[in-house]
C-alpha cells in the first residue's frame, strides 16, 4: 500500500507559500519539503492538525491511498 | 543536566580514559616481560603470576607454546578492552551513545570481557596443568572451582554488555526512524 501526500496540490489551491505553512506548523522548510515529496515515514497528528488548521481542510484532502499493483492483481 | 555537571562528567570520563590507558600499558608490559623472561629461563615472574607449587619449574615445548599463545591473547584482549572503553567513553563524553560506533565499542567491550575470562582460566588452570602435569590429579577440585570463581562474573558482564550493544543499535535505528516522522 502507498499513501500519497497531496499537500502541494492543496498549497496551490489555497495559494499558500510553503515557508508560511512551515512557520505556522513549527517545522523546518526542509522537513515540509520532505513531507510534500512523500519522503517521510510518518506524520504526527499534531503536525497534521496544524496543517489542516492553516489550510482549512481535512486530512483526507492531504493524504490519498494508492493501492499497489500487486494488490490490484488479487 | 546542567552545564556544571556536564563538565564534571567530562573530566571524569577523561580521567577514566587516562587511567585505563596507563593500566593497560602496565598490564601489557608485565605480561610480555613475564613471558619473555620465562622463555629465557627465569621463572620468577611466571611463578608469581601462575600458581605453581615448585619453585623452579621447567617449561616443556607444549607449555612454552601455551605460554606464548596465552600471553599474546592476554595482551590482545587488554588492548581490545582499552580500545573499546576509550571509544565508548569518548562517545559518552559527548553524549552520543545512539551511534553505531558506540554500539560497536560496547560489543567489543563484551567480547574482550569474555576473552578475559578465557585468559584468566588459561593462567589459572591451563598453564599450571601444562607446567606441572602431576598437579592435575592433586588439585583437580581446585582447578574445577576456578571455572566458577569471580572471573565468571567477567563472563556474565561480557554477555550483558553484548546485549546492551544490541539494545543501543535498536535505539539508534528507532531514533533514525523518529527523525523521518515530521
Amino acid at each position: 500500500m502507498t499513501i500519497e501526500v497531496t499537500l502541494d496540490v492543496m498549497l496551490a489551491v489555497r495559494k499558500v507559500k510553503s515557508k508560511d505553512l512551515a512557520a505556522h506548523v513549527g517545522i523546518t522548510d526542509a522537513n515540509l519539503s520532505l513531507l510534500k515529496s512523500g519522503k517521510v515515514k510518518g506524520i504526527r497528528f499534531e503536525t497534521l492538525s496544524r496543517i489542516c488548521e492553516y489550510l482549512d481542510c481535512s486530512p483526507g484532502e492531504l493524504l490519498r491511498y494508492v493501492p499497489d499493483a500487486s494488490a490490484d492483481e488479487k | 543536566m546542567n552545564q556544571k555537571a556536564y563538565i564534571q562528567n567530562r573530566w571524569l570520563y577523561r580521567v577514566l580514559r587516562i587511567v585505563a590507558g596507563v593500566m593497560t600499558s602496565l598490564v601489557g608490559l608485565v605480561i610480555i616481560l613475564t613471558a619473555v623472561t620465562a622463555l629465557t629461563g627465569d621463572m620468577e615472574l611466571l611463578t608469581d603470576m601462575v600458581e605453581i607449587e615448585s619453585g623452579e619449574p621447567k617449561l616443556s615445548l607444549v607449555a612454552q607454546i601455551a605460554l606464548v599463545v596465552t600471553s599474546s591473547l592476554a595482551v590482545f584482549t587488554f588492548l581490545l578492552l582499552f580500545r573499546s572503553i576509550n571509544r565508548f567513553l569518548a562517545h559518552a563524553e559527548k553524549g552520543e551513545l545512539f551511534l553505531d560506533s558506540a554500539a560497536n565499542a560496547l560489543s567489543r567491550m563484551g567480547i574482550s570481557m569474555i576473552l578475559l575470562y578465557v585468559v584468566f582460566i588459561s593462567f589459572d588452570v591451563l598453564l599450571p596443568m601444562l607446567i606441572e602435569p602431576e598437579s592435575i590429579i592433586e588439585n583437580s577440585i581446585d582447578f574445577f572451582s576456578y571455572l566458577f570463581d569471580l572471573n565468571a562474573l567477567g563472563l556474565l558482564i561480557g554477555i550483558v554488555l553484548m546485549a546492551l550493544a544490541g539494545a543501543l543499535r535498536e535505539g539508534r535505528e528507532l531514533q533514525e526512524e523518529l527523525r523521518q516522522i515530521v
